[in-house]
């Protein structure tokens, strides 16, 4: 059977899953309706979406320029740069920096999805999980987060119980509040943040002139994940850079927004390791936050799909999902439309970016054309285009 | 390797017979039989097929269903039949649902109607009315549909025509904005005959309905108050489903070949959001109504209408 069957026979299996559709259906509608609030109240945010889609082209086009930048940048704040090639080029540098320290903790982040990375140190038998607790839910159900930024939003309180129950061994009751559930889990991990030795995280934004990472979130894990460990490694993709901080921190507005998330609970900004010069005025790394900060930037295919006048267009995706939001397949389907990480409209994009363009073009003729994320997206991506794209790829 | 047969089949039928799937000579004019249009002219009804093809179309989709649990060999039993002769081809399909070939029919006829009694003077096409290929060309099957366009236009401009009246929203798209891309030199005005409506003829038969915007039209073509005004004038009330305007929602239609369970599940959202608001809920694309009509029975009273017979 090929892809593209195996596809649809698990959509179908998705479709007839009557909590995954329930759930999916209730967030879909209170997302919808968040995002044309954000737009009544934030009438701003359009125009700053426009200056972020213009800093993003032009990073694109100099994308070597920005790279280097950002690498002397971050040398500069005393963080260690890297650049891989490939996602397994990504997986032996954080190997190496990483060493015989065992216990790591991640934040939310789908470039670690992309490369595999949860499994990967898993099988070489460390002690990792997941601290945003949607894809801590994902890591013990074993399977992919399904949208962007809300990775559990296919599942209900119930699914979410038996979940915690089997596989933590927590005695939840059935009862039990969401509230409940979170205080269980942040328990948990508690004892894992005090203990951990590694912290990996992704990006939402490294800015080129001062080599600074932006996260942003609502739980406050990524605080935890980037300052308690005393090594914090950063895993971004190449077209995450934006040319200063200031263009960082509109792209992050401009993310949770359309992400539905605006005002962010937490920005964090990353310059390098933790230091203090207050004891005997002498530079000190590792005062209360790590010691050791790294950033890899992984191409894996972006610098081949910027060459691509079709794909190259999806590279200024700031993944706030809203594409997946508006689009009436991914609706119920969710994730399970698309290839190995990354799903729906910018899904179907992503994996031809970082799979290849055969897989994406087979993915793609489940499109229905109907051009509904066009009109979703912040940075003016035109999806339906690229998508009809690789669907005229798929028989060659 | 389905999908690809399927695709394969529709793009050589096309190319063979001027339409993506077996059907009987004659059955895209039939409609227009009592009329006597003149042949040439310069303004022209081009139906592109696409009303008329829906019953044949939904006829192959059921055929397809019904191998889908049989072996491989019957996609390529598909693949050798496609050379077969069209006429003969159209008989080993399960007939098509007369109720299908009555609304399409009777759409045309009232779309004609109301140009003629608007005083719309045009021509129509008859045997040269075959499809656009605008399915070719959302598969991605870019090559074929360009040949195919081509042949259209030639067609369309060996009678003369310098404006072209468009039915429904897929072809008028294809016309507008994608024959251009293909064919050196393009000069045909597209229209969509709601534009040419100054006046309606029709009374008003139904207390409020609800409008389901087509993608195309709305995000396209941009012509999302051309039919609210025309259904206003006529005297309706229009109340407006959660998802209208540009933000219209999918009948699911364009999935149905590859995945029938997924295009339903989306055409029950769009009915569910649609039937809060109204038992009647008018379509502007054949396709919709398709869709719409096939999981109708599931919504106690809900009746679907092409707005042409509403004006
Ligand atoms: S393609 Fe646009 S709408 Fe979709 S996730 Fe990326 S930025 Fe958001």
């Amino acid at each position: 059977m090929d892809l593209l069957e195996n596809i649809i026979n698990d959509s179908i299996r998705f479709l007839s899953n009557r909590g995954y559709q329930e759930a999916l259906s209730n967030a879909i509608s209170n997302s919808e309706a968040r995002f044309f609030n954000m737009l009544k109240r934030h009438g701003n945010i359009k125009e700053l979406a426009k200056e972020v889609e213009e800093t993003k082209k032009e990073v694109l086009s100099s994308i070597d320029y920005y790279i280097d930048k950002v690498v002397d940048s971050f040398k500069a704040a005393n963080g260690v740069a890297h650049y891989a090639e490939s996602g397994k080029d990504a997986l032996e540098i954080i190997d190496k920096i990483i060493g015989d320290r065992k216990r790591i903790l991640l934040s939310k982040s789908m470039t670690c999805e992309e490369i595999g990375l949860r499994k990967h140190l898993q099988q070489i038998g460390k002690d990792v999980w997941e601290t945003d607790l949607g894809q801590l839910l994902i890591q013990l159900e074993g399977g992919k987060p399904m949208h962007a930024t809300a990775p559990v939003i296919h599942m209900t309180l119930e699914q979410i119980i038996k979940l915690v129950r089997s596989k933590l061994g927590m005695d939840v009751r059935e009862d039990e509040s969401p509230q409940d559930i979170a205080g269980r889990l942040r328990v948990f991990l508690r004892e894992k943040f005090i203990k951990s030795e590694v912290g990996i995280s992704g990006a939402n934004a490294v800015s080129a002139d001062t080599g600074s990472v932006f996260l942003i979130e609502n739980e406050g894990n990524i605080r935890l994940v980037t300052s308690l460990p005393p090594l914090h490694i950063v895993l971004a993709g190449i077209e995450k850079i934006v040319p200063t901080m200031m263009d960082a921190l509109k792209l992050v507005m401009v993310q949770s927004s359309y992400a539905g998330l605006f005002p962010p609970s937490y920005i964090n900004v990353v310059s390098g390791p933790s230091a203090t010069g207050d004891i005997g005025h002498r530079k000190v790394y590792g005062a209360h936050g790590p010691r050791e900060v790294h950033l890899i930037l992984l191409n894996n295919g972006r610098k081949e799909a910027n060459k691509n006048v079709f794909l190259r267009e999806e590279l200024r995706c700031v993944r706030c999902g809203n594409c997946q939001i508006f689009c009436p397949v991914w609706n119920h389907v969710a994730n399970t439309w698309g290839g190995k990480v990354y799903g729906g409209p910018m899904g179907v994009i992503w994996t031809a970016i970082t799979e290849g363009i055969e897989i994406g073009s087979e993915i793609s003729q489940l499109c229905l054309g109907c051009k509904r994320c066009d009109l979703a997206c912040p940075v003016e991506i035109p999806l339906s285009s690229i998508i009809h794209y690789l669907k005229t790829q798929f028989r060659k | 390797m389905k999908v690809k047969e399927i695709m394969r089949f529709m793009a050589d039928m096309t190319l063979r017979t001027g339409f993506p799937v077996p059907v009987p000579r004659g059955f895209s004019y039939k409609w227009a039989e009592s009329y006597g249009f003149n042949r040439k002219g310069e303004v022209m009804l081009y139906t592109g097929a696409l009303y008329q093809l829906v019953p044949y179309i939904e006829s192959l989709s059921a055929f397809l269903k019904s191998i889908e649990r049989s072996d491989i060999g019957a996609f390529l039993a598909l693949r050798t039949a496609s050379h077969l002769p069209a006429g003969l081809l159209a008989g080993l399909l399960p007939e098509p649902d007369k109720k299908l070939v009555d609304f399409s029919n009777k759409t045309l006829k009232s779309i004609a109607d109301l140009l003629i009694k608007n005083g719309v003077e045009f021509s129509y096409l008859y045997e040269d009315d075959i499809y656009s290929g605008v399915l070719l060309y959302d598969m991605g099957l870019v090559e074929e549909f360009g040949e195919h366009a081509k042949k259209v236009y030639s067609r369309l401009k060996g009678r003369g025509v310098k404006k072209v009246i468009t039915v429904d929203p897929h072809t008028y798209s294809i016309l507008a904005k994608t024959y251009p891309k293909f064919i050196d030199g393009f000069s045909l005005e597209v229209t969509s005959y709601m534009e040419l409506i100054k006046k309606v003829t029709k009374k008003v038969t139904l207390n409020s309905l609800t409008i389901h915007d087509s993608c195309i039209y709305a995000r396209e073509l941009n012509i999302i108050d051309v039919p609210r005004k025309l259904l206003e004038s006529a005297g309706y009330s229009i109340v407006e489903p959660r998802r209208n305007r540009e933000y219209t929602f999918c009948c699911g239609g364009p999935v149905e070949m590859l995945s029938p369970s997924l295009a339903s599940a989306i055409a029950d959202d769009r009915m569910k959001e649609l039937s809060e608001k109204s038992k009647n809920i008018v379509t502007m694309c054949p396709i919709c109504f398709i869709n719409f009509y096939r999981i109708k029975h599931r919504y106690k009273g809900v009746e679907i209408h092409d707005v042409s017979s509403l004006i």
